[in-house]
């Protein structure tokens, strides 16, 4: 058993796509491996930007043997009688060179048959690895490709180099135009341009010496390290996301830490535009003291100390302009208030058949209230506010510049012209959460105009013909759903958004052509069933069960859904997904509606009315408690009832009243569960879907 | 190092390599890209190294001399390498070393920024590289221009040559940067980056330019059709420069915006077919005698 390294040496990749290349070296190399019966004890891959490495450990030096079965004539066909061979077994064998003893006869599904076994000698892995590794780097797949030779290879960034040793034996196998060996380049600045491998110990070693860190989660972690220091150094707190951290260390081969300071002056730009200017386009992190921004930041060099200063010269100089054309773009914008912004809204297009962004705003300010007075608000005239001066900050030259300020900035602005901290809030927020991971709006002010906002957007592009798909959602219609939900849910509003939906749809009569407002709640109502199966993890069926209820009160469904997931196991609960299913299938396509006591000829009819009066009486008040657990208890009473009803009561009855009567009452039966759910949905033992079809098969 | 002598540095490694030295082109022009020598030159199959300093102006970033390091009117120093050499990022890096770059001493990062020219369909991977944390340089692979894909792949490298000399002369102005020993830049072009900046921003008469786009369209229309490229072209150029100064009036809507851009692009692909056909004609008695 040997060692395997493959170094495939590239240009500098976008730190962005290197995880993913990282994944799919693992993945295509596992694949292969595996293919040619490849045994080994482990296998990783390492990566910076110029280099994804592949390293396999006790890879073994033979291919396994392997052994293959040729499948004969059936026994029967096989051997005569004495159990010698026929003419049609000889001819098997001849055809495979082989001689008739070595027919082994094996039991099949289809019965027993004569079998002949072949086995192969694996091969050495030194021939089989040039023949496999080529096809592994071809397995790999990046995001954007390109050309730079002739060759017609593709891939994100020009590779320059292959390195491939086996133990100590450099595998030589061609791709493009290059050829694999035994050389490789060290850190840029610290290590030399052409180091000469000796075996695969000696690659690790080297490119230590080198100065290549080439495991990603050490480069992490030694950013991390340097930015504890240097914060206890100067007692500031480093401002810095996982992402930064990770775009830092995957951005380099060699991380060291730079520690710099602009001047004071800038500090009376709003913070979010010191830490944007300094992340976005440096990637330098800044540093706050307490709630205060700091003139700290520290960059990080690939290489070795800045001794002389000359790198930190460098960065201060660079933040120095960066932020004098921040504070350009800041005295600017200060110059025309946010109200007159607003107004000048009319004049930017939000989408063609939506109108301007000042008619898109005036659908907030509607939609804001409408969800006020379902939700209740503190202060109606902050939230009016507000969703007026929402969308003012798009005309900013600072959101110009910084698009990810949006509503950042809005908010920044507004604060400095004296609105109240609620409206200033409800802005800076209303873009919450921006990804299906990102954090919520905390105001209530903010979590309503983020409503409102996300609302407008999912009405008024899927009423004008917009429907995205998976790979196609120019309007963020998915991203606006899944934050609508997530806010619903997390901030249990009191919020019933199919009502909410319904009673805005006025303000969308403007479209030409448009869709009924169903497709709204349809859609809301699929990326809810997402939300919950993932990020709650609620089992499919209980979710088909409540989303077919229709309700619009997301926060309720999710209640609803866990409390069937509490009881499903239980016998009794089991039960009555069988009796509400045979109710739920007779009374399908049925137009039956309504239903007379007087009509009620059987005991059973009378007995299952009366259970279902008291149900229906206790359910009410539950419902309005949230108490589903209870409601699921009530109905669980109606169980036995409507099992006798159909054990006593002819529901198809040829008498067309009484059919007609009996239909209607099981319809106001199924009914009341709805207010669950669709229970028939839910797959119990001895209540199968297919089942369920089966008898209303039967009966129409 | 001055910074004339920094451009005479740029020309004597670069000749070295092997480039031919053109001079700049008698246009406005956004950047390097749009002399015809990258324009035309990195179509079709002839092997090409070229290099040349392109006075360039971009009104949008003009800053009435007021920033450090932004303005709108500079000098780009422009490399076409066609095909690539393999060691084309030692050959950039060693022009680094020959202006007196220690490569040690300083952080030079090759960061991921692939570059668009929309007007000119062009579109191409690279890098912006960035010394000390100021990007000096577009290190691209062209993958098309004109909207034809090329082959073989030209390589383009473009120095933004002032801040490269503040690096050299440890100035955090551009403004300060020594021109020869006598003159700085501040005194060269200050005052006229300012008169820029005012007709830019505000004296520029946008019904005046917008009439002009149209005309130099209809003309590089009617040049096509007499299949003449490179007069065609310098009319699609033309084009170019009026339509950043619409931009910086900020007289367009991103969907005219938009729309704009495309008819550039119309014109420049057009060039670039137009172009190619003829070439193909002349080079006739060497890919097909008949």
């Amino acid at each position: 058993m040997r060692d395997l390294v493959l170094e495939i040496g590239v240009e500098e990749i976008p730190p962005g796509q290197l995880p993913e290349l990282a994944r799919q070296l693992s993945s295509a190399a596992q694949a292969e491996l595996k293919a040619e019966r490849l045994a080994y004890q482990a296998l990783r891959v390492d990566y910076t930007l110029r280099r994804l490495v592949l390293f396999v450990a006790g890879l073994q030096q033979q291919q396994s043997d392997s052994r293959r079965e040729i499948k004969g004539p059936p026994k029967r066909a096989a051997f005569d009688a004495e159990g010698q061979p026929t003419q049609a077994a000889l001819g098997f064998c001849r055809s495979r060179g082989a001689k008739p003893e070595e027919l082994i006869v094996k039991t099949t599904p289809e019965g027993e048959y004569c079998f002949l076994e072949r086995r192969e000698a694996g091969r050495p892995t030194v021939e089989l690895l040039p023949e496999l590794l080529p096809r592994v780097i071809e397995r790999l797949v990046p995001k954007e490709t390109m050309r730079w030779d002739d060759s017609g290879l593709r891939f994100v960034r020009p590779i320059r180099w292959l390195l491939c040793l086996y133990g100590d034996e450099p595998l030589g196998f061609s791709y493009g135009r290059l050829r694999a060996g035994r050389l490789t380049c060290g850190h840029r600045a610290l290590g030399a341009s052409q180091i000469e491998i000796k075996d695969t110990q000696d690659y690790f070693k080297q490119l230590k010496a080198n100065g290549v860190v080439l495991d990603p989660s050490e480069r992490r972690a030694q950013v991390e390290s340097a930015l504890r220091v240097i914060a206890d150094e100067i007692k500031a707190q480093p401002l810095a996301s996982p992402d930064l951290i990770a775009e830092i260390a995957d951005n380099l081969e060699h991380p060291h830490p730079v520690l710099g300071c602009f001047s004071d002056a800038f500090l009376s730009l709003p913070s979010e535009v010191l830490a944007t200017t300094l992340v976005e386009h440096q990637k330098f992190v800044p540093f706050a003291l307490g709630s205060q921004a700091s003139p700290y930041f520290v960059g990080f060099r690939d290489g070795g100390a800045d001794e002389d200063g000359t790198v930190r010269a460098g960065y201060e100089r660079v933040v120095g302009a960066r932020l004098t054309d921040s504070q350009f773009f800041f005295e600017l914008d200060r110059r025309t208030a946010l109200v007159e912004r607003a107004r000048a809204l009319r004049t930017v297009v939000y989408q063609e058949k939506l109108g301007s962004v000042w008619d898109k705003v005036g659908r907030i300010r509607k939609l804001a209230q409408l969800i006020a007075e379902q939700v209740g608000t503190s202060d109606p005239e902050a939230l009016d506010r507000s969703a007026f001066l929402c969308k003012a900050d798009l005309l900013t030259a600072m959101v110009g510049e910084f698009p990810t300020l949006q509503g950042i900035i809005g908010g920044a602005y507004a604060k400095l012209e004296g609105e109240p901290d609620a409206v200033a809030l409800a802005i800076r927020e209303h873009y919450l959460p921006r990804t299906a991971e990102d954090e919520l709006p905390q105001s209530e002010g903010g979590s309503v105009l983020s409503l409102a906002d996300k609302l407008d957007t999912l009405i008024g592009s899927l009423a004008s013909g917009e429907q995205p798909s998976g790979s196609r959602d120019p309007f963020g219609l998915r991203r606006a759903a899944i934050g609508v939900i997530r806010i619903a849910l997390a901030k249990s509003l009191k919020l019933d958004c199919y009502a909410l939906i319904r009673r805005a749809e006025n303000l969308y009569h403007f479209i030409p052509n448009r869709r009924p407002i169903s497709v709204v709640e349809n859609y809301l109502g699929e990326r809810l069933y997402q939300v919950l199966l993932r990020q709650y993890g609620i089992a499919y069926d209980v979710l088909d069960a409540v989303i077919a209820a229709h309700d619009g009160n997301f926060g309720r469904v999710l209640e609803k859904a866990r409390s069937l997931e509490a009881i499903r196991g239980a016998e009794r609960f089991r039960s009555l997904v069988i009796a509400f299913s045979r109710a739920c299938h007779i009374t399908r396509d049925q137009s039956a509606h309504g239903f007379v006591p007087r009509l009620f000829r059987e005991e059973a009819e009378r007995e299952l009315w009366r259970a279902y009066l008291k149900a229906e009486g206790q359910i009410k008040p539950l419902l309005a408690c949230g108490d589903f657990a209870g409601v699921i208890e009530q109905l669980v009473g109606l169980r036995q009832p409507i099992d006798r009803y159909f054990d006593d009561v002819l529901v198809m009855t040829p008498d067309r009243e009484l059919r007609q009567n009996r239909l209607g009452f099981l319809r106001a039966i199924v009914e009341l569960f709805l207010n669950i759910g669709d229970l028939s949905r839910i797959v119990v033992e001895g209540a199968g879907a297919a089942e369920g079809r089966k008898d209303a098969k039967g009966v129409s | 190092m001055n910074f004339q002598d920094l451009l005479l540095a740029l020309q004597e490694y670069w000749r070295a390599q092997g480039c031919l030295l053109e001079q700049p082109l008698d246009l406005e022009v956004g950047a390097g890209t749009f002399h015809p020598a990258t324009f035309f030159g990195v179509l079709g199959p002839r092997p090409w190294r070229v290099a040349y300093v392109e006075p360039s102006r971009r009104p949008t970033d003009g800053r009435y001399a007021d920033n450090p390091m932004r303005m709108q009117a500079y000098y780009q120093y422009q490399v076409i390498l066609k095909p690539v050499p393999p060691d084309v990022q030692d050959l950039y890096l060693q022009s680094l070393v020959s202006l007196g770059i220690d490569l040690k001493r300083h952080d030079v990062r090759f960061e991921h920024d692939d570059w668009k020219g929309p007007t000119l369909g062009a579109a191409g991977l690279g890098w912006q590289v960035v010394l000390d944390g100021l990007e000096i340089s577009q290190f691209t692979y062209f993958q098309q221009m004109g909207g034809i894909e090329l082959a073989p792949i030209s390589c383009e490298l473009t120095y933004g040559t002032e801040r490269i000399a503040m690096v050299l002369q440890g100035t955090n102005s551009v403004w300060e940067l020594r021109w020869d020993q006598a003159h700085t830049y501040g005194e060269l072009k200050r005052e006229s980056e300012r008169q820029f900046c005012a007709y830019n921003f505000e004296a520029a008469d946008v019904g005046l330019i917008a009439k002009l786009f149209e005309e130099h369209e209809a003309a590089a229309g009617q040049l096509l059709q007499a299949e003449l490229p490179y007069p065609a072209y310098e009319q699609a150029a033309k084009c170019s420069h009026l339509f950043n100064l619409l931009d910086a009036r900020r007289a367009l809507h991103v969907t005219e915006r938009e729309r704009f851009i495309r008819r550039i692009q119309r014109l420049t692909r057009g060039c670039a077919e137009s172009y190619l056909k003829l070439s193909r004609g002349q080079h006739k008695p060497d890919t097909a005698p008949d």
